[in-house]
């Protein structure tokens, strides 16, 4: 790990009869970025084009200095001499090696002679808690085993960047919290460029310093985790984010300002923004009642109950009020509540729990 | 309920159509086994032994086990890039070459050999150059290893193609990313991944070039200790001596028993499907 730190830079586009890719972002040296989108968005498309699987139609792609990919110079790096480590979502270990000699091919691969490398493997083993494992056959691990051999075969292979692609989408939920944390420990003393495509926006609130949202091959939002939750442009990132998103237009009103949605009107703090905009609010922020809220609560609105789902210790509820509202309710205010489809309903929200923004 | 101790406890039984299947495969089976029943009962062991000092019968054998084992590596060498281009590639004229390597399975082995005798022959297209410098194909040991790769390449390259087509190629994908060159990658992953197939696809070559006839009689002729393989020794004995003959019967029958049971025991070891 003495190598210099370089920047991932990729500009590039490559046209599928499902999908027209164009990307063009840098990651920074040590830096780790979330690639999130709906399936099909080209997510891992883009990794593959990066660790020279696939062949873009044009643009440049680069590690530091070095120029990976570019149809302007004809330069197309095999995967081999790219340096970039890709961690698939099905770990992909060889099978017919053992733990400790998975790991030493990689590094034996960087040009390590055979001792050296068996030392390495046995650092790498030790740095993901797996050093116990050395010797044993791949088919007899666990899923989690397995992704912690792989990312510590990746590292073996002293990568200049790191794609990972859903590492952890194979795992069972506590596995995951557990590998997870052995992954966010890595990457936090890696000095190289990481991207890391996922669907679970805990892996990206953890393990990133930024998120790019890919859709239909384009990146249509980025920015910190926090920000998109706080500010979603778009229903994925609104999905994603677990947010109530509305597409409206500010209007005038005395005291609160009045929200036009299509379908129906939301109260929200004064503000600066005017013309088109988006709201949004949380849905922990929506009280669900059985009738009229007393109080002064202007954003009140009769619905009625479209489904219910279990969240584990809360229920999400999803209304129509003209629009579709979820609701994040305990169980045991849903015990007050008609909770069936079609069930009508009273929905309030608190204008201070609304952020209307451009 | 309780359980004898000492019973081990094993998955239960599925009801089956055993009986019936048995009834219904025993006439080809009983067939199959007849011949094989005759030439084993017609060699008393005590004659077998005296006709395996037969000086014909040691030559044919030796020669046997010199050409096949050559015409085997040969099949691995050249025919492992092949069965790598059937497995991986998809390519224009694939069908076409599929076809090409499946076609001595279907060609008539004689006129296998007569197709080699016009290639490389004395006035063959190939054979005719040869010939400028001396050097004389036909009716040499050299022939009969030629005939033993045409008529045996494609259950290699059937074989060994089927094992290398079964390799993940996310893990080829993987070690590339690792940092292992195309070469280095199909003698550190994929190859080993496929042994088993490799392995048993030799076997099978072998022992299709052990009982190569046809193709051999046409294009190298029925030399003994040149080009009379065993095959064309038990021809060649049956117009003199039976008992020779079936001695050499034997020998043949034993050494493809080894073939197969090897490339089966191989192949179920390694975990290979269809051999």
């Amino acid at each position: 790990m003495k190598e210099k730190s370089k920047n991932l830079s990729i500009n590039t586009a490559l046209r599928l009869p499902s999908l027209e890719l164009a990307a063009d972002f840098h990651v920074a040296a040590g830096e780790t970025v979330a690639l999130v989108g709906p399936s099909g968005a080209g997510k891992t498309t883009l990794l593959r084009l990066i660790a020279g699987l696939y062949r873009p139609d044009r643009g440049v792609i680069s590690l530091g200095s070095r120029v990976l990919w570019s149809v302007e110079r004809g330069i197309d790096l095999p995967p081999e001499a790219r340096r970039v480590a890709y961690v698939f979502q099905e770990p992909a270990l060889f099978p017919h090696l053992s733990v400790a000699a998975n790991v030493a091919y990689s590094a034996r691969m960087a040009g390590l002679s055979r001792r050296d490398a068996a030392r390495q493997a046995m650092g790498w083993l030790e740095r993901f808690g797996a050093e116990a494992l050395g010797n044993r056959r791949i088919p007899s691990l666990s899923g989690g085993q397995k992704q912690r051999v792989a990312l510590a075969r990746a590292m073996a292979s002293q990568p200049e960047a790191l794609l990972l692609d859903e590492p952890f989408s194979a795992l069972d939920v506590n596995t995951r919290a557990e590998v997870r944390q052995a992954f966010s420990a890595a990457l936090a003393d890696t000095p190289v460029p990481t991207l890391l495509v996922t669907h679970d926006p805990l892996d990206a609130r953890f393990l990133s310093d930024r998120v790019i949202v890919l859709e239909a091959g384009q990146v249509t939002q980025e920015g910190t985790a926090e920000a998109l939750t706080a500010h979603p442009r778009g229903a994925f990132v609104a999905h994603w984010a677990g947010m109530n998103l509305y597409h409206i237009r500010v209007g005038g009103g005395e005291g609160l300002q009045e929200c036009v949605a299509d379908g129906a009107l939301f109260h929200a703090l004064p503000g600066v923004v005017r013309g088109e905009a988006y709201l949004s609010f949380a849905p922990e922020e929506v009280t669900l009642s059985d009738a009229p809220m007393s109080g002064s609560a202007q954003n009140q609105w009769p619905g009625r109950v479209v489904e219910f789902a279990s969240l584990g210790d809360r229920l999400r509820v999803t209304v129509d009020i003209g629009v579709r509202v979820r609701a994040d309710i305990t169980h045991e205010a849903a015990g007050r509540l008609p909770l069936a489809p079609g069930g009508s309903v009273w929905l309030a929200v608190k204008a201070t729990a609304i952020r209307v923004y451009p | 309920m309780q359980f004898d101790a000492g019973t081990e406890p094993s998955a239960p039984q599925r009801r089956d159509r055993a009986t019936g299947l048995w009834l219904a495969s025993a006439p080809l089976l009983l067939y199959l086994a007849c011949p094989i029943v005759a030439l084993i009962l017609f060699l008393r062991p005590s004659d077998w032994w005296r006709h395996l000092h037969d000086p014909t019968v040691g030559m044919a054998l030796a020669l046997t086990l010199r050409t096949t084992t050559l015409a085997t590596a040969a099949c691995v060498i050249f025919g492992l890039p092949v069965a790598c281009l059937l497995a991986r590639g998809t390519f224009r004229g694939r069908e076409l070459l599929d076809t090409l390597t499946d076609l001595p399975l279907a060609l008539p082995p004689v006129v296998a050999g007569v197709a080699l005798l016009l290639a490389f022959g004395r006035q063959g297209l190939i054979g005719r150059y040869g010939e400028t410098f001396g050097v004389r194909i036909p009716f040499t040991t050299l022939a009969v290893v030629m005939a033993q790769v045409f008529i045996a390449a494609p259950f290699f390259i059937k074989t060994a193609r089927a094992g290398l087509e079964a390799v993940d190629p996310r893990l080829e994908e993987a070690a590339r990313t690792l940092g292992a060159p195309p070469l280095r990658l199909f003698f550190t992953v994929t190859l080993p991944l496929a042994r088993g197939s490799v392995v048993a696809g030799a076997l099978l070559a072998w022992a299709r070039a052990l009982s190569e006839f046809g193709a051999t009689m046409m294009f190298a002729g029925s030399l003994p200790g040149t080009t009379q393989t065993l095959p064309l020794a038990v021809m060649s004995a049956m117009e003199t001596n039976l008992d020779t003959a079936v001695a050499l019967s034997g020998v043949s029958l034993l050494l493809a028993l080894t073939a197969l049971i090897l490339a089966k025991r191989l192949s179920r070891r390694w975990g290979v499907a269809g051999v």
